[in-house]
């Protein structure tokens, strides 16, 4: 594997120290907005890393909150939507761009390039006079579509790469084998594309589900505002209460499904990785 | 079961390159034949035409009598085995052999009748659910020709099917595949780089060339009678040896000697008005150490004395290797060869006469040894068209087995 | 209008997006002087084409027709405070843009910003990759934890920081002497919105960086050991040149994605103290000041500024524009 240095143990040693670095370099900062959100009112400014009380009455309170309870709803319906349909749209462009012969290919790749690189603020200010103007401001389908637009390259790129290890005999042999084009598609590509798929559908649900400049410029109330925008207005459950409780409560609950999909996107590319003997 | 017709058919890139030119072959139902060649020569190109996964520039191509040019590969009833065997990694071996069968719609009960029946005939009854990825090179080559067989299609096509096999497993895949086709007489094209390969498996071998058919014809016509220099030099192992002479009152002056030429030979060539500077080919078997011989067999052809450079004791023979003083024979034949063989950037590699004597020959590497050379057996080419001057005009250009 | 649309972009990383309307029409009867077509290959082609559709009508759809929207909005006196005033102006709105202190010192801002921050993530980064890719013990819990921070909605990081740098509330402002706070003061405000890019953008570069570690063959890095090469020899002289066309596009991308850091800044300051990016101004144009007119010439500034990073990167640097066939790399 490695080019050796040096004795085993030591070697070993050393790697644990450089991923214990890794580790508290990652879960620190999550470690503390958790360590946050279970301190008592009044423990909350000590300033401690480990709460010296315990309460769950941030998260009680956060759901009597009536705007964060819809800005949930809304974030993970939005976020839903917009990765099933960029993942769908996505799924076709990917498979026609690694698998077929048609033109206008390199034109798209160049235009998903661009929009990759497209700086988002640059469409805020029109967006917002645009869909002020046909009534998609401050609704799901006016958040949906930039998602999704935005999404759509990241999922080109990352299915496109996933459908070229896939090797063309296989699609090949099953015309071969007296399939036609869409049902070499369905029958063997859908199946080892799977695991990519699912890969790129985390993905783009971690995008949509991280953005707030859209959501910020593009909602204005409880209909479609996202969890993101009503962490960031948090004034706590009542005028005078301190938020930070009531806002790591709510940072805690925005991070669990990334942290359980992180888990289980470990596992998918892994076993997508092993599942290949489609080396032959 | 059908027949095979490749009519004039052309290969032509949009770019304009020509990956096959031509092409002329008929196979007969049931017939094995081989496409051979070095990479490069085209004879993908005419299989994957025949297959359907390349569309045709010119020419027509009829299986079992109907044109094929337009129709999809599904529409075509023929199987293919792919050199990386293309198995369907999330399928097991019963689904890879059985998803012919279910695009084609045939029912349950009789997919597995016949994915049962196919894999009893591989011998991979035992392995039915397992998934390609945890079997062996040999394992998944036999799955790739049951979901080819399974169907029972007009026709088989297997490019390079053994190509990623070890040495030793692919002797033994030759038998079987050897076997099983004469078991289902099944009309098969398969496309090899291995001549080995193409002579111990086919009926009738083309061999092509730059997009070109070079000769087709039985393994024993293509190695007795090479149409030219190229197949000359392709087919057999070790190679022939080909050497610059001259023609001079009915003799071939060579660097061995001036050579008698044998008199069919020399009506041949003075028929076709031949010209003095040829080259000459003469296979390694046609030399022997000339203690072995009987002073009546040493009289009917030639003797030269050589140093011997290097000798291989194969056991059954010995490999005596001779240096060739002077000019080298050259051709485009020859440098293709060569190209193909790697070995033009070998030093030395062609200057080296190589000959087949019997194990009982007292030859020492380094000693100077008495070589008998079968003059019959020569092989006269024209160096500039490469054609064989001496090939038989009766004999059949091609020959149905 | 969509002749504009692609104006900038031609000159930026994609001149294809002015062939784009060119291409379709040439090369059709290029492609027509081919010979007959099987079935099979105009059944590919009419898929290729339908599968692509929707994919390029939305993308056109969202960005090509507001970003020549932008240009326009950008040429007119537009206050949403006063619509009636609405009126064609020229570059009025750019040459108060680009006299205003205020751009000056958002642009500054978001180049250092950038500039520092990406030069920390790669070095961060590459000492990452090269733990992820390397390590003997615990390969998969290293792989696993760094998607943390990548996965991470950046408004929940931010507000980690914020708590964190909050005097009297936070873990590390405590380590810092009495009564300073860092979110307050210009030079240390920027110091922990860095930190916080640095923190959670590091891990996507590092994976980058890794899918370029990969392909360095350990063959050669034997070899290279063998030829008498030590570790910091074999990263720079072997490790590192084989990995440039990764490095450069992670750099790219992540030099394009740092231009516009807006969530940080939004949290952590607000933009206040002189910490505000471009992408800041021009949204606190569009929402607090609600004039469209110059909001739109900020984000048509943005985007010219973008289309000359890329540029940048592809002229001198060369770097290969990604999905210029090896842009499938993840």
């Amino acid at each position: 594997m490695a080019v050796s240095t040096g004795t085993g143990a030591g070697r070993k040693g050393w790697w644990a120290a450089a991923d214990l670095l890794v580790l508290l370099y990652a879960l620190i900062p999550v470690l503390w907005i958790v360590s946050l959100s279970f301190k008592t009112a009044d423990t909350i400014t000590d300033g401690n890393f480990i709460p010296r009380s315990w309460t769950v009455d941030n998260y009680a309170q956060i759901f009597q909150i009536d705007l964060f309870t819809s800005a949930l709803r809304n974030s993970i319906g939005i976020a839903v939507i917009s990765t099933v349909l960029a993942v769908v749209i996505g799924t076709m462009a990917a498979y026609a761009i690694a698998r077929l012969d048609f033109p206008g290919k390199k034109v798209l790749v160049g235009i998903s390039l661009l929009i990759a690189m497209f700086p988002q603020i640059s469409l805020v200010s029109p967006l917002f006079d645009i869909e002020r103007a046909i009534g998609l401001f401050d609704t799901w389908p006016g958040l949906i579509l930039p998602y999704i637009t935005f999404a759509l390259p990241l999922a080109i790129y990352t299915l496109s790469a996933f459908f070229r290890e896939i090797p063309w005999e296989l699609e090949k042999a099953a015309k071969m084998d007296g399939a036609t084009p869409v049902q070499a598609f369905r029958s063997v590509i859908v199946p080892l594309a799977a695991p990519g798929v699912f890969t790129t559908a985390i993905l783009v649900f971690i995008f949509c589900w991280n953005d707030f400049l859209f959501a910020i410029s593009l909602t204005s109330t409880s209909r479609s505002q996202t969890a993101t925008v009503a962490i960031a207005n948090f004034t706590g459950a009542s005028q005078f209460a301190e938020p930070t409780g009531s806002i790591a409560a709510a940072a805690v609950l925005l991070t669990i499904p990334i942290i359980v999909f992180v888990l289980f996107f470990q596992r998918r590319i892994v076993a997508g990785l092993t599942s290949g003997a489609v080396k032959g | 079961m059908a027949d095979i017709v490749l009519d004039k058919v052309t290969k032509r890139y949009p770019d304009g390159t020509i990956a096959a030119n031509d092409i002329n072959i008929e196979i007969a139902d049931g017939e094995f034949i081989i496409l051979v060649g070095p990479s490069g020569c085209g004879k993908s190109t005419a299989l994957n035409m025949i297959a359907g996964l390349e569309d045709i520039s010119d020419g027509e191509l009829r299986i079992g009598g109907e044109r094929m040019n337009e129709r999809a590969p599904k529409d075509r009833d023929i199987a293919m085995v792919f050199q990386s065997y293309a198995l369907y990694p999330h399928m097991t071996v019963r689904e890879n052999m059985a998803f012919p069968l279910k695009i084609a719609k045939v029912d349950k009960a009789e997919i597995n009748r016949k994915v049962e029946e196919t894999a009893k005939i591989l011998d991979l009854t035992q392995h039915l659910d397992r998934k390609p990825a945890n079997m062996s090179g040999g394992q998944r080559q036999r799955v790739a020709m049951g979901r080819a067989i399974v169907r029972n299609p007009k026709a088989f096509l297997m490019d390079e099917p053994l190509s990623n096999l070890d040495a030793k497993l692919r002797v033994q895949m030759r038998t079987m595949v050897s076997k099983l086709q004469q078991r289902l007489s099944t009309t098969t094209v398969y496309v090899t780089h291995d001549q080995t390969e193409a002579m111990t498996l086919g009926d009738r071998i083309v061999v092509m060339r730059g997009g070109v058919v070079q000769q087709i014809g039985s393994p024993q016509h293509l190695y007795d009678h090479p149409a030219n220099l190229f197949v000359a030099g392709f087919i057999g192992s070790p190679a022939m040896n080909f050497l610059p002479a001259r023609l001079e009152e009915g003799k071939l002056r060579t660097t061995l000697g001036d050579l008698a030429v044998p008199d069919s030979v020399r009506r041949s060539l003075e028929a076709g008005n031949a010209p003095r500077e040829v080259i000459m080919g003469i296979r390694p078997e046609h030399f022997e150490d000339a203690a072995l011989i009987d002073e009546s067999v040493r009289s009917r052809g030639s003797v030269f004395t050589a140093e011997v450079d290097v000798l291989e004791s194969m056991g059954s023979d010995k490999f005596a290797y001779f240096t060739i003083e002077g000019e080298q024979a050259m051709s485009d034949d020859l440098a293709d060869l060569a190209a193909d063989a790697g070995t033009a950037d070998v030093p030395d590699s062609a200057g080296q006469l190589v000959t087949r004597l019997s194990a009982a020959s007292p030859a020492t590497e380094g000693g100077r040894s008495e070589v008998w050379i079968d003059t019959d057996k020569i092989q006269i080419f024209d160096p500039s068209s490469g054609a064989n001057l001496t090939s038989r005009q009766d004999a059949p250009a091609t020959t149905a087995s | 209008m969509s002749e504009i649309v692609n104006e900038p972009s031609a000159k930026g990383p994609g001149t294809t997006a002015t062939t784009e309307r060119v291409a379709p029409p040439a090369a059709a009867p290029a492609r027509g002087g081919k010979p007959v077509l099987s079935e099979g290959k105009k059944a590919e082609r009419r898929l290729g084409l339908l599968l692509c559709a929707p994919a390029a009508i939305i993308m056109l759809l969202v960005t090509a027709y507001p970003i020549g929207y932008a240009v326009w909005l950008s040429l007119q006196r537009y206050d949403l405070r006063f619509p009636a005033d609405r009126a064609f102006a020229g570059f009025a709105n750019y040459a108060a843009v680009l006299t205003s202190a205020y751009w000056w010192q958002a642009f500054f801002v978001t180049v250092i910003i950038t500039v520092v921050s990406v030069a920390i993530e790669f070095v961060l980064g590459l000492a990452l990759a090269l733990v992820m890719h390397r390590t003997l013990v615990g390969r998969g819990l290293t792989r696993t934890v760094v998607l943390i921070p990548y996965g991470i909605v950046t408004v929940v990081a931010a507000f980690s920081w914020q708590f964190a740098w909050t005097p009297d509330k936070g873990y590390l402002a405590a380590l810092l002497p009495e009564g300073s706070a860092p979110l307050t003061d210009q030079v240390s405000a920027l110091a922990i919105i860095i930190l916080a890019e640095v923190w959670k953008t590091t891990p996507f570069m590092a994976l980058l960086l890794m899918a370029g570690l990969a392909l360095v063959p350990d063959d050669l890095l034997r070899a290279a050991q063998v030829d008498g090469a030590g570790p910091w020899q074999r990263l720079t002289r072997i490790i590192l040149p084989m990995m440039k066309p990764a490095i450069l596009v992670a750099l790219l991308f992540r030099t394009l994605d740092a231009f516009r850091v807006f969530d940080n800044i939004y949290i952590l300051t607000q933009g206040s103290n002189g910490t505000g990016s471009v992408s800041m101004l021009g949204y606190d144009n569009l929402f607090k000041a609600f004039n469209l007119g110059i909001g739109s010439a900020i984000s048509v500034l943005i985007f010219i500024a973008v289309a000359l990073i890329a540029l940048l990167f592809i002229k001198l640097f060369g770097a290969s524009a990604p999905g210029s066939d090896t842009g499938g790399r993840r």
